[in-house]
């Protein structure tokens, strides 16, 4: 069976033949970080499950200048976890093996 | 592309101001990269640019888009489906300012389960569901959501350190686009657990809590579970535990050791009754750990009166006694770890574990540079540190003092557990977002799917230079 996420609703109907298009004008009219927090499960009459997920889902690729100059970029999932992450004060440290390197 | 799915993308590029199409001539998936961004902007910026790295664009958009061609095409050659992946990207404004920025953000835009194909009640991200079924299960939607920061480099955007876009991997001191797109395409392709790592709640909850496919692959050592054997709290102990969670698929289990060197570093103090390994964080000065190792008494070095912090001023008597000939435990804070180190040296120490003097493991490595310094550093947590102290202050007599050996354990890989199973990203306090769904950051070489994006990697994906595509592929890839 296919299916279609109906970008106002959010709820499962059948494929109609301008979906594409409704999707990608929904996407664009959400703005690129809008943030969704509920959970958005259906359940199909065959039993097959669709969660949409939103922007908790995500993974951020984050970067940050230390002391030294050099950007200290890192990769976490979710809008809250990124903002923290820049929210943190920068320390003196490199990419290595085995994490980063303090000097202190 | 399918006859469906080539007339559907064509209503919905005429719809879209502009598209991107990418199908590697040779790719075994095919990865549709839907240009969604407007007229003179993002992908479509007419600014003229000159080719850079191999990157024959000459538009700023042109680049860009070409960037994100070229990591698509290094998956869909390595990938096999029958249903187009669709990427719907943006080259857009991302939250930033002048010393920190939003780079990007990919994911997958749904996940699925029951759907006919691999494991019931789990959940799979929509790429990876498609493929196995041969369907494209909700057709309107792209599979995978990318949004790619355009403003990076500008005025207070990480002023001065934007997109390199070349296609060849010498970014220089910018950011190399592609590894990090092969990095986020990889999270939306699958190499992720959508269970909440600081919860331990699965997605779904609290109606239709389900596992994801990513979970059944990791294995808790401590508790000899998996994750969907666990209960929530279970699961939470298990993210929080450094170096215990291990990957269980047969794919990376397979190359690991084609891939990771072995030999991690090893801390193991014994002493009347008591025998413990610790986790230890390496030193980037000194002499490297050895197979054979250091094996030594250990002594504290007390604060000293003046000292701006412990060890950090030359030893007095009392301190240079504690420590001759011995591995000196110092702890961290008010001056940096060389200057410790050589004066724990200068006193007659044959090794130092620096105490964190912060919660928190597994304990980073030290950084810092001295040519003088000939003897080994460690670094261990602010818990362990406390254990080690005490055990030292409890040794009734200097002959009885506990003993530590400083080695490399070969037989481990170095980010591997046991039975090759790779470790996962699990530190303690968690870190929302990374946690579990890297490898940790000990592997050695460094792994595209770490945390950090690590500045000597390259664009590989695959074993003998990474493991990002043998873990897709116990997934189901």
């Amino acid at each position: 069976m296919r299916v279609a996420i109906d970008p106002e609703t959010k709820r499962l109907r059948p494929v109609e033949h301008d979906d594409a298009v409704g999707a990608a004008r929904s996407a664009a009219a959400r703005g690129a970080l809008s943030s969704r927090k509920a959970a958005n499960v259906t359940t199909l009459s065959n039993g097959v499950r669709v969660m949409e997920l939103d922007e908790s889902f995500m993974s951020y690729s984050t970067a940050r200048v230390g002391p030294d100059g050099k950007p200290d970029s890192a990769c976490v999932v979710g809008q809250d976890a990124a903002a923290k992450l820049l929210r943190e004060k920068p320390v003196n440290r490199t990419a290595s093996a085995g994490g980063r390197y303090e000097t202190e | 592309m399918k006859p469906n799915d080539r007339r559907r993308f064509a209503r919905f590029c005429a719809a879209a101001l502009f598209c991107g199409v990418v199908g590697a001539a040779h790719a075994e998936a095919e990865i549709i990269i839907i240009n969604n961004d407007p007229a003179g902007a993002g992908f479509n910026d007419p600014t003229p640019v000159a080719p850079v790295g191999g990157n024959p664009g000459t538009t700023l958009g042109q680049q860009r888009l070409i960037a994100f061609q070229f990591a698509a095409e290094i998956w869909g050659s390595q990938l096999k489906s029958a249903v187009p992946i669709e990427v719907l990207a943006n080259f857009l404004p991302l939250p930033c300012d002048a010393t920190s920025a939003v780079l990007g953000a990919a994911g997958s835009r749904y996940i699925v389960s029951d759907f006919g194909a691999g494991k019931a009640a789990t959940w799979y991200s929509a790429a990876l569901a498609n493929k196995l079924t041969r369907t494209d299960l909700v057709p309107a939607v792209p599979d995978i959501r990318a949004l790619f920061n355009s403003n990076l480099g500008q005025q207070n955007c990480l002023t001065g350190i934007g997109w390199y876009l070349g296609l060849d991997n010498n970014p220089g001191t910018q950011l190399d686009l592609v590894t990090v797109l092969l990095h986020e395409l990889a999270h939306g392709l699958g190499f992720q657990s959508f269970t909440n790592g600081t919860t331990g709640e699965q997605a779904g909850a609290p109606d239709d809590p389900l596992p994801s496919i990513f979970d059944y692959f990791l294995r808790d050592e401590d508790a000899k579970k998996t994750w969907p054997e666990m209960t929530d709290a279970e699961r939470v102990v298990s993210a929080t535990t450094p170096r215990n969670l291990g990957w269980n698929g047969h794919h990376v289990k397979e190359k690991a050791n084609k891939v990771l060197d072995r030999g991690p570093p090893d801390l193991t103090v014994t002493a009347r009754g008591f025998k413990k390994s610790y986790l230890v964080g390496t030193a980037q000065f000194g002499p490297p750990l050895e197979r054979d190792g250091l094996r030594a008494k250990l002594g504290v070095v007390n604060n000293q009166t003046g000292s701006p912090g412990n060890g950090c001023t030359a030893f007095d008597t009392a301190n240079a006694e504690a420590v001759v000939n011995r591995i000196a435990i110092i702890d961290r804070g008010g001056c940096g770890f060389t200057v410790k180190v050589r004066n724990a040296q200068d006193a007659g120490a044959v090794g130092v574990i620096i105490a964190d003097n912060i919660a928190g493991s597994p304990p980073p490595p030290l950084g810092g540079v001295d040519p003088l310094i000939t003897i080994p550093t460690v670094r261990v947590t602010l818990d362990d540190g406390i254990e080690l102290k005490a055990l030292v202050a409890a040794a009734p007599k200097p002959n009885q003092l506990p003993v530590a050996s400083l080695s490399l354990d070969f037989g481990l890989l170095i980010g591997g557990g046991k039975g090759n199973r790779v470790l996962m990203y699990t530190p303690n306090p968690v870190e929302p977002g990374s946690s579990v769904s890297h490898w940790d950051t000990l592997a050695t070489p460094n792994l595209l799917m770490e945390p950090f994006l690590n500045e000597d990697l390259s664009h590989a994906v695959r074993a003998p230079a990474d493991l990002t595509l043998e873990l897709l592929k116990d997934l189901g890839w």
